[in-house]
């Protein structure tokens, strides 16, 4: 396996292995109606689910990975796997050199979780006297503590936020400060699950500046799963594609993308609205004077030419189709060749 | 930075309790209520006394001065728990409903401290120090009061009997994880322990029996009542900090199984 | 008139047929509630059937240890019947702006819930027999009564439970005026269980206290329908009984009626 940036790795760059993880839940079943209702005081019909469904791979320190798919498909169970909350049913998880499962002390100490919808900070206390609280769970040093907490402070600008009861801010104020309160720590890896779930788009951006500046600065490993495709556009250099608990694709999006979109999209504004420009390429929508086409990205260059000069437009764009188009059609079909 | 790991325990204990004062005294109107509610509780407890001895002047060989004691464990076992066990029960139930547990599990500490006592009712208190008046005005005006042995005794004694009703909510809030409901089962405990507002001596031998190894009434406001009223033999008191013993360690047991059968609220 | 009856009538079938199989659904609550009142029952049975075992004679007042057994079974069953909506529930609905939706509709909102929780009572008085068979068997109690007191029974049991769901609204209804009614409700429901024949048969009360449990509608809810199959009453007292329920449930309903009208102009003067 090679690293992104192209270096073979060896096991003890790797922060984290994963080996044919598997996953399952026993899940009750129950038709509706009273018969069942009945039925089902004196027999139990259970159904296994297999949420992750062996999965491997592995992260190097201070990588940071997008875990996409869609809802259902396994995403936050693999997160909680990781962090140890869910004890796998087969195979082998390391963080860190530990098995996560075993929630050793040491090891906790290292690690954060933050899941976007869920607080863990004292709800009607201002958010310093939770980080006060972290200090003495994690059992920081005081200098120590301060540094990382004045850095956080500043880093998320929340200075004047920590002094007000965290259920007095905004959404966005509060996820700032529950981000720090994660960090303060100065944990190694970061678990993030949904971390910009309900965000505006300016505040989903300051977050994932912060994450991109302190994933720099603290070569901190984060795993990060979300269902916004900015997010793991912007952040996250390799993608791993989850459905129905397996993993479809795993390497650099750019390079995923690439496998799989062969066509480029070529939006033009006619002249006249009458003319039809199938000849041209595949029409994918029409509206009023607007056209977008679908051609071959060999044949780019060629149509936009004959398109320039037919004379029969009077503006044109070429761009690759939307990344979730391919994404989709990723996870329809898996990458093949 | 090495304190020791029992010092470190009991800083963070400490800085858990001190963010809860400060939740708690957000809310400083509570404390009057506290106080009423508190009040007619207790008011009514002694009145039912008062209406049973209308009628006789002894129940099953206790005497009014005596069941004016028992009254007076009940009231302060009840707030010791009201302030310091049922707190936490309920946020373990309602994190256990809503996900967030798991932000505990991932906590460096031990899961079972960190659970126990990250909450408490700060104004039960007044349950606890009604109750502690009620048991000093009671003692002294026994005719036989308790001696400094049975002081003693009953200290110890109540320290055990928390223990113990401690191990069996915790044992039986656990199974919240798989049953995820609980308010029916609080109900159902609160009702089994108004058994302790009367002598255990009333109550036929299966009766007892239940109230000693289902709900531990019976070692919880039963045996330290009787330490106060000169009844508790020391092989009892033995064998209540027996129980205390293994209960525990069957609690601690249980909670980590139920722990690792911890699936989640949502995938 | 008989039109407006009629729908009402309608309305009570319908929402106690539903009312009753939500009921069935969520038996495992309703079973938990009423092992609930089974332990209340149990304490003071213990309690009472001790006191009588070691008085003089084998009796308190004029109680021996098998009736006080009977008293108590037949307690769970009344406890039963007389559940209805909380005051708690009542003051919730003021606070969250339920009411606004009640007011609207051309039917005053308690018949709803005297339907919904009457809907119950099938079902809680089927799931209440298997308990009373083991109480009865555990404690031993005589009974003394024949089908006239069945029926007088069957008759007061319900108008208690009219009487209970009607004061217990005149209750909630002080959440309309006061922010902090909880105070109000815990010295209420004491009174009603120190007076009403819960913790013991009316006749061992202290005098003091008999007589002003006389002046209160809470021995006619709990202590008389009790005694109808208990205490072996004269015809006459059955009459005085039945008629005394009749009173309070007149009163308490004028009152209900009353204050609901000057409930909803505070309501809507001040918002919630």
């Amino acid at each position: 396996m090679t690293r992104s940036d192209g270096r073979s790795r060896s096991p003890e760059d790797e922060v984290i292995l994963v080996e044919d993880l598997v996953k399952e839940y026993q899940v009750p079943e129950r038709d509706a109606g009273l018969r069942s209702a009945i039925g089902s005081l004196f027999r139990r019909q259970v159904r296994t689910v297999r949420a992750v469904s062996e999965v491997s791979f592995s992260v190097a320190a201070g990588e940071m990975v997008g875990f996409l798919g869609p809802n259902g498909a396994g995403k936050t169970t693999l997160l909680k796997l990781l962090s140890g909350i869910l004890q796998p049913t087969s195979g082998h998880v390391s963080v860190l050199g530990c098995v996560p499962g075993q929630r050793a002390q040491s090891h906790l100490r290292r690690i954060a979780l933050l899941m976007g919808n869920r607080n863990q900070l004292q709800w009607d206390l201002p958010a310093a006297d939770s980080f006060e609280l972290n200090r003495a769970v994690y059992r920081l040093g005081k200098a120590e503590f301060q540094r990382s907490r004045d850095e956080l402070v500043e880093l998320l600008d929340i200075g004047d936020l920590v002094r007000r009861p965290v259920r007095l801010l905004s959404l966005g104020q509060r996820m700032r400060v529950e981000i720090a309160g994660a960090l303060v720590h100065q944990p190694a890896v970061l678990f993030l699950d949904e971390p910009t779930l309900g965000l505006d788009i300016t505040m989903q951006k300051r977050i994932r500046a912060f994450l991109r500046e302190y994933n720099t600065r603290h070569a901190a490993t984060v795993l990060l799963t979300s269902h916004y495709m900015a997010d793991i556009e912007s952040l996250c250099e390799r993608v791993v594609l989850i459905d129905n608990g397996r993993i479809v694709a795993d390497g650099q999006l750019a390079g995923l993308v690439d496998k799989v979109v062969t066509h480029k999209e070529i939006s033009v504004t006619l002249a006249d609205g009458d003319d039809d420009l199938s000849d041209f390429g595949q029409v994918v929508d029409r509206d009023g004077e607007r056209v977008r086409l679908r051609v071959p990205k060999a044949d780019t260059a060629v149509v936009t030419a004959k398109l320039i000069a037919s004379d029969l437009i009077t503006d044109l764009t070429v761009r690759d189709p939307p990344i979730e188009d391919a994404i989709e059609s990723i996870l329809a079909g898996g990458v093949g060749g | 930075m090495n304190r020791g790991p029992m010092n470190d325990q009991l800083t963070m204990v400490r800085r858990l309790w001190r963010v809860q004062v400060m939740n708690e005294l957000q809310y400083r109107g509570n404390v009057a209520l506290q106080l009423v509610h508190s009040v007619i509780a207790l008011g009514v407890a002694l009145a039912a006394v008062q209406f049973v001895f209308a009628r006789v002047n002894q129940v099953n060989g206790w005497t009014r001065t005596e069941l004016l004691a028992l009254v007076g464990v009940f009231t302060l076992v009840g707030g010791l728990m009201a302030m310091f066990i049922r707190p936490n029960l309920f946020m373990l139930v309602a994190d256990i409903n809503r996900g967030t547990l798991d932000y505990v599990l991932v906590k460096p500490r031990d899961t079972q401290l960190l659970i126990s006592v990250r909450a408490i009712d700060l104004w039960k208190g007044v349950d606890v120090l009604l109750g502690l008046g009620i048991i000093g005005w009671a003692t002294t005006t026994m005719t036989d009061g308790p001696g400094l042995l049975d002081l003693l005794a009953f200290v110890l004694s109540t320290a055990l009997g928390v223990v113990i009703l401690y191990c069996c909510m915790y044992c039986l809030f656990a199974t919240a994880f798989w049953f995820i409901r609980m308010d029916e089962a609080a109900a159902l405990v609160d009702a089994v322990m108004q058994t302790g507002r009367w002598p255990m001596s009333l109550y036929p031998g299966w009766l007892r029996t239940c109230l000693t190894l289902l709900i531990p009434v019976a070692p919880g406001i039963g045996l330290p009542a009787e330490a106060l009223t000169s009844r508790l033999t020391p092989l009892v008191l033995v064998g209540q900090f027996a129980f205390a013993v293994a209960y525990f360690v069957l609690c601690r047991w249980f909670l980590r199984v139920a722990i690792r059968h911890y699936s989640g609220a949502s995938a | 008139m008989t039109g407006r009856i009629r729908a009402l009538a309608a309305f009570y079938v319908v929402m106690m047929k539903n009312s009753a199989v939500v009921c069935f659904h969520y038996r495992a609550r309703a079973i938990i509630l009423l092992l609930v009142t089974a332990m209340e029952a149990v304490v003071y049975l213990a309690l009472w059937t001790t006191v009588a075992a070691t008085s003089p004679g084998g009796t308190v007042g004029t109680w021996t240890a098998s009736g006080l057994a009977a008293y108590f079974i037949v307690l769970t069953l009344v406890r039963q019947m007389t559940t209805t909506s909380s005051p708690q529930g009542i003051e919730e609905r003021v606070h969250s702006g339920q009411f606004s939706v009640a007011l609207l509709r051309p039917m005053h909102p308690v018949h709803g819930d005297i339907a919904e929780f009457a809907g119950w009572k099938v079902v809680l008085a089927g799931l209440w027999l298997p308990v009373a068979v083991v109480l009865t068997l555990l404690f031993r109690p005589t009974f003394d009564f024949g089908w006239l007191e069945v029926v007088v029974f069957l008759v007061a049991v319900t108008t208690a439970f009219l009487i209970r769901t009607l004061y217990l609204w005149l209750l909630g209804m002080t959440a309309f005026w006061l922010t902090r009614a909880s105070a109000a409700f815990d010295l209420f429901m004491s009174v009603e269980l120190l007076l009403s024949g819960r913790l013991m048969p009316l006749s061992l009360l202290p005098d003091w206290a008999s007589t002003v449990s006389s002046a209160l509608p809470f021995r006619w809810v709990f202590g008389f329908p009790i005694e109808v199959l208990v205490a072996g009453l004269r015809p006459a007292e059955l009459v005085h009984g039945l008629v005394m329920q009749a009173v309070w449930a007149v009163l308490c309903g004028a009152g209900v009626l009353v204050l609901w009208r000057s409930a909803i102009r505070r309501y809507t003067a001040v918002g919630q």
